[in-house]
């Protein structure tokens, strides 16, 4: 499918081996495999990236992260009991295991130890909680009334209550990405308010209504948390509330005192599902099983590619081959099932991963970048694309040369080039002009890292067992992050107990989130059907940088992440440590595909000329459109690329153009581009004076009296060392150079220099082989030398 | 007649030709004034001719340069093989001293410069056509429309001592920033890959009268800049156009070329069609020089029915001295930016049209907006043709190998008394003499050469010649001291030029 340029595939193909499949986004096998028997479920940690299982007595867990997945999962005891949601504290010491729809029990890792909290009021039911990295509180509680903010005791042996945000909740969406809350109220819960549980501080966000188009006219629609997905890409937040109805995708993004709508996207079923890869967003059309990819920052409101399908790579046999078997998999039943795509069980967990739980899979998602290239013609808008990507900078690096490069070996238009080059050297100067250490591998890290300090939290489910019952509600959003917006509609976290049920989850998630509503038996067909009326297509450009800023400013503090969104009302914030955005991160010192200019000279144009299909007059209007782009960027030129030019002038013997090159300081003077001068002016006198003439003016002293040396314009020499103070070049050298041309006056000359200039020259070993020398040839030739 | 033939005669004649006696009429290649009897010809010839021959028994490489009889003064330049280009100028009566000899010899090297630059060189047309008549009718198409740009009035602008600080052949660079240099390489790589490249071949930016860019080696640039400075310029243009369109409402009437023909008289008086005794002569060989030659079109590119009659169908050619290639010449005027394309003549044939056609629209499409930013840019950056002035001094710097000068601008310079010309005008003979003589010498390093002079009027005249770069410097201070004036000197070197004057 996709267009693909020949040539750029083609070279894809040879220098990275690419991937032969077709496909933009794949998951690579193997799989993190959970099955542990007599699971309750699968749950997904997002605030420590880890995968719990809880069994009866256990909970199992895996750092979801790592490739290939670890085998042995990581093991804490508790007590029997139900289970409707886990999550670790940031630091992994406590274990948070809700057990009904009022009490959370905590488990101590360390020593065993526990405690449980009941919810403030006894009439609440708690939806959910999760752990925050905040200063203000550690652990969170959603329950119908709102937010309860708890802090651990020192001890760590139980919790105090700090605070509470009232508010109406009928269901709650959280990822620990944003750290962003947010909440739904409302009879069709399609107001939203949230609550940022930022490094700075809480912030709360302004309260906003989504749009949801009415399929008729009698029926209002209800939101359902799982329309509702929060996404983070390149440090802004957004809320993307899809609309079955109309047929697209809100985006929101949020600021720290506004939500503006940001447009919305085109989707050809109900039935989709979002990730978030490396800051493109994937809009997979679970119906249709292609993904659709979007770069927010890209102008353009369109794919950055066509639509292709989610691929498995890695199997034992080819990629693209469903069914693979060898000895490894022999062992799992679930074979088969492993190799279905967009199967019944997929919930797409935030950002990027795929919780399967009718197998106990995580898959994770990955973009193929030089898929993405293959199929991609316009080829800035490739280089911006892939100058953006941070999970895998090198390839993206790789890939970035590897087009500028094929570029300039078709021979695109000059225009195209210059784009193309505007493109890396911005990136570069935003990326490179703070000076920046060392370099992470990528956002995803930077976000480990923080909350892995703090704690660890558990996962939260998504509904419990007894779904059906309030308690599931509150589940439910408490698991948001986990929910997902799957083809089925449901979420499909699984509750502990029906693993393999995702049909029931779904029914509980959906009368979860309409639970005090009256309208909740219509739950699943009403969460289908809700649109946006009000049509929220909202401007389709991002707004104002202003309020973007602001936030950042906020976040710089939390460096570390990007960050919120917030479903319901207004106000979400980047603010905190979200701000961080994908080019702020670059400054961070995360790994970015950056090319600077000593890398686009060997790299790009020194390799291109190697290859000698291009001819020089071409190369050097490409060095031209990079030096403009540079200058435009304020980028320094290496001199040695300058000095390249200089050769590929010389060669064509283009000495006139070179000369102006120089004159319109095009080519700025440097010791390499002089040198170079010098050098092909071996045949080409003015412009070897030009190439002297710039180490005078450089005051390269020993490199000018040296060629003034070789030259045999010694006495010009021995006045340039005199006046310039130059001590780098003994003036016996002109001693040894003037007795070597065998020229008696020239000799006494440099001799009598010595002999005035040096103090001690008397004494030396040259003053007695050269006054013999001297004095002999004055014998000879009669001796007026003097 | 007028009253330039009286002051000028100028003539070319080929030393391999009309070697036997009764055939001596066959050397003369030109001669002007046209109407001057055959025996006076033949004697200036002849005399040109002895010289040369007595000359070049002591002198092989550099037979004769110049003769200075009681009355004329005869200039030679040997500007081909065997052939020759003599000018013999009437010495004033006042006792008015006369101007360097360097200086008329450098109006006729300019005359054959371009001369060369559109129809080849004179012994390629003799080979081309051994009777001589093509070459003839090309020089007599050429040589009057060359010096009718000398005409004042009815009298003949030769080079005087107020031009002791221009220097003819060169250009004038300007100084621009590096950004829009970028812009300007920017702009010439992209029409130069064009099309996949190869078509256009070579590109000149200039901006009024100055050279921004030029991709052509350096003597083709010279050339092309002085045909562009004397006919392409904005300011050309415009009054060419005013002549065009007189010349169209008046056919019948004097055409413009022929206001020259009464003080240049020719063999058949020039552009007049019906003298001539070709009809087709106009066609045949083009006159470029002619001032109504160009005029613009409504999409900015320049038209011309110099090369033949038909505006659409002949393109403009030119000779490139260093490939020896034949290429068309595409000019595009953008407010006071003018661009000259030039296309291989390879590509000609039944296809040129359409490349042209194909080119012009690419132009259009792909670099108007650039042009439009080049122009905007390069007219803030402009600070009128004053620029170059630096108070306290009048100036001409020149760069032989780069054949670029910089000099006080010609409004300044006239401010300078006559006895400072007239002393800058004898040191400059001087220093040519000297170049002159290291150059025979073959000798590998440049000549180096100070000379401090001061006038009867006190003014001083400096002159330094370091590294292929000449440095020429009037101050009228008469307060100054050998020690001041040479310390100015300094200074302006310093600040103006780099420090290349200072000896080290």
């Amino acid at each position: 499918m996709g267009k693909t340029q020949a040539s750029t595939s083609a070279q894809g193909g040879a220098v990275l081996g690419g991937s032969g499949a077709t496909s933009h986004v794949y998951i690579q096998y193997p799989p993190l495999r959970c099955d542990i028997p007599g699971a309750a479920g699968v749950m997904y940690d997002d605030g420590n990236k880890l995968l719990l299982v809880p069994a009866p007595s256990k909970v199992y867990s895996w750092p979801a992260n790592q490739h290939p997945p670890p085998e042995t999962p990581g093991v804490t005891n508790i007590k029997e009991g139900p289970i409707l949601g886990v999550r670790f504290s940031l630091d992994c010491k406590i274990l948070a295991v809700q057990r009904t729809n009022r009490e959370i029990e905590f488990i101590n890792r360390e020593n065993g130890t526990g405690f449980s909290q009941q919810c403030k009021s006894g009439t609440d039911r708690i939806f959910g909680f999760f752990w925050t990295d905040c200063p203000s509180c550690d652990i969170v509680f959603v329950t119908t009334s709102g937010l309860e903010l708890y802090a651990l005791h020192q001890g760590r042996n139980s919790l105090k209550f700090l605070d509470i945000k009232k508010a109406n909740v009928s269901w709650y969406v959280y990822t620990h990405e944003s750290r962003l809350v947010l909440l739904a109220s409302g009879m069709q819960c399609k107001t939203l308010a949230g609550y940022q549980f930022a490094a700075g501080g809480i912030i709360r966000l302004p309260k906003y209504d989504v749009m949801m188009a009415k399929a008729d006219a009698n029926r209002k629609p209800v939101l359902a948390p799982e329309d509702i997905r929060i996404a983070t890409m390149y440090g802004r937040l957004y809320c993307l509330q899809v609309d079955r109805v109309a047929l697209c995708i809100h985006m929101y993004r949020f600021y720290r005192d506004a939500v503006v709508p940001q447009g919305s996207l085109p989707i050809y079923s109900p039935h989709v599902a979002i990730s978030v890869v490396d800051n493109v967003l994937l809009i997979h059309q679970t119906d249709s099983k292609v993904v659709l990819l979007y770069d927010i920052l890209s102008d353009t409101k369109v794919p950055t590619s066509a639509p292709l399908p989610l691929l498995l790579r890695g199997g034992p046999l080819s990629s693209d081959s469903s069914i693979r078997s060898t000895e490894k998999d022999k062992k799992r039943v679930l074979m088969n099932r492993e190799a279905t795509i967009y199967g019944d069980g997929w919930v797409f967990v935030n950002p990027d991963f795929v919780l399967d739980h009718l197998h106990g899979l995580l898959w994770r998602l990955r973009l193929d970048l030089e898929a993405v290239a293959a199929s991609t013609s316009n080829l800035p808008v490739l280089l911006a694309f892939l100058q953006r990507r941070r999970h895998e900078a090198a390839k993206a690096k790789e890939l970035s040369l590897m087009v500028m490069r094929s570029m300039i070996l078709e021979r695109r238009p000059l225009t195209v080039i210059g784009t193309a080059m505007d493109v890396l050297t911005s990136s570069y100067a935003q990326g490179a002009r703070p000076p920046n250490g060392t370099g992470g591998s990528s956002f995803q890290p930077t976000q480990f890292t923080k909350p892995l300090a703090s704690t660890i939290a558990g996962i939260t489910l998504s509904a419990g067992p007894r779904a059906g019952g309030p308690s599931s509600l509150t589940a439910t959003p408490g698991v948001q992050s986990a929910v997902v917006m799957s083809s089925s509609g449901a979420a499909s976290l699984r509750l502990p107990q029906d693993t393999e049920d995702s049909g029931d989850s779904e029914d509980d998630q959906v009368q979860a989130s309409a639970p005090l509503r009256p309208e909740q038996g219509l739950a699943t067909e009403d969460v289908l059907e809700c649109t946006s009326d009000q049509g929220i297509t909202g401007s389709p450009e991002i707004e104002e940088e202003s309020p973007t800023s602001v936030s950042h400013d906020l976040s710089s503090e939390s460096s570390g992440r990007l960050e919120v969104q917030n479903s319901s009302s207004m106000e979400p914030s980047v603010s905190s440590s979200p701000s961080l955005s994908g080019l702020q991160g670059i400054r961070m010192g995360i790994a970015a595909p950056l090319i600077s200019p000593e890398e686009m000279q060997r790299r790009v144009f020194m390799s291109v000329e190697e290859e000698t299909v291009v001819d020089t007059i071409f190369l050097v209007s490409v060095i031209v459109e990079y030096m403009r782009s540079a200058a435009r960027e304020h980028v320094r030129v290496p001199p040695g690329l300058q000095a390249f030019v200089v050769k590929l002038l010389a060669r064509d013997e283009r000495f006139n153009e070179l000369h102006q090159f120089i004159a319109g300081k095009l080519v700025e003077p440097s010791r390499a581009v002089a040198l170079q001068l010098v050098e092909v002016g071996t045949h080409h006198t003015p412009t070897r004076k030009l190439g002297m003439e710039m180490l005078r003016l450089l005051h390269a002293h020993s490199d000018y009296v040296k060629l003034l040396l070789q030259d045999g314009r010694m006495l010009e020499g021995l006045r340039y060392i005199r006046r310039n103070k130059v001590d780098s070049v003994p003036p016996v050298m002109f001693l040894q150079a003037a007795a070597s041309v065998n020229d008696a006056q020239k000799l006494a000359a440099v001799f009598r220099f010595c002999l005035d200039f040096i103090p001690g020259f008397q004494q030396t070993p040259d003053f007695i082989t050269y006054s013999s020398r001297l004095n002999q040839q004055c014998t000879v030739g009669d001796g007026d030398t003097w | 007649m007028g009253a330039w033939a009286e002051a000028a005669q100028v003539c070319i004649f080929d030393m391999q030709r009309g070697q036997q006696e009764g055939h001596e009429l066959d050397k003369i290649l030109f001669f002007s004034p046209t109407d001057c009897p055959l025996p006076s010809q033949l004697s200036v010839i002849g005399l040109s001719e002895g010289l040369i021959t007595f000359t070049r028994i002591f002198s092989p490489e550099a037979p004769c340069q110049l003769m200075q009889a009681e009355q004329h003064c005869h200039i030679f330049l040997n500007c081909e093989p065997d052939i020759w280009m003599v000018m013999v100028v009437e010495k004033a009566k006042e006792v008015e001293e006369e101007v360097r000899a360097a200086a008329l010899e450098a109006v006729l090297k300019e005359a054959h410069e371009l001369f060369v630059m559109f129809y080849g060189s004179i012994r390629a047309l003799l080979h081309k056509h051994p009777a001589g008549d093509v070459a003839r009718s090309c020089l007599h198409a050429f040589m009057p429309d060359y010096f009718a740009d000398f005409l004042t009035g009815k009298k003949l602008q030769l080079p005087s001592i107020g031009d002791g600080l221009t220097e003819r052949g060169t250009m004038q660079p300007v100084s621009l920033e590096r950004d829009t240099v970028l812009h300007a390489q920017s702009l010439v790589g992209l029409l130069e890959s064009c099309f996949g490249g190869g078509i256009v071949r070579h590109t000149l930016i200039l901006f009024h009268g100055y050279l921004v860019s030029s991709t052509l080696p350096v003597g083709d640039t010279a050339a092309l800049f002085s045909y562009a400075a004397l006919r392409l310029t904005p300011a050309a243009i415009a009054l060419s156009s005013s002549l065009h369109s007189a010349h169209k409402g008046q056919s019948t009437m004097q055409s413009p070329a022929s206001r020259a023909e009464p003080t240049i008289p020719s063999t058949s008086p020039l552009g007049q069609d019906t003298t001539h005794p070709e009809e087709g002569v106009k066609s045949q060989f083009p006159r470029p020089l002619r001032q109504d030659a160009w005029w613009k079109d409504k999409d900015g590119f320049l038209a011309t029915d110099a090369w033949g009659a038909d505006n659409n169908g002949v393109h403009p050619t030119i000779w490139l001295q260093q490939s020896e290639e034949q290429v068309h010449l595409c000019v595009y005027q953008y407010r006071a930016l003018t661009l000259l394309l030039l296309i291989p003549a390879l590509l000609n044939g039944s296809n040129s049209l359409d490349t042209f056609t194909l080119l012009k629209e690419q132009l259009l499409d792909e670099a108007a907006q650039k042009i439009e930013k080049l122009e905007e840019r390069l007219s803030k950056e402009w600070v009128g043709s004053n620029a170059s002035h630096v108070p306290g001094y009048r100036y001409l710097c020149c760069d032989r190998s780069s054949k670029t000068a910089t000099a006080s601008p010609p409004s300044k310079v006239s401010t300078l008394s006559k006895e400072s010309l007239s002393a800058l005008n004898q040191v400059r003979a001087e220093i040519d003499f000297e170049k002159g003589r290291v150059e025979r010498q073959a000798s590998e390093q440049d000549p180096e050469l100070e000379v401090c002079l001061r006038t009867k009027q006190n003014a001083w005249v400096i002159v330094r010649v370091r590294g292929g770069h000449e440095l020429y410097t009037v101050q009228e201070r008469a307060s100054d001291t050998l020690v001041l004036a040479s310390d100015a000197v300094e200074k302006l070197n310093k600040r103006h030029f780099h420090g290349q004057f200072s000896s080290d």
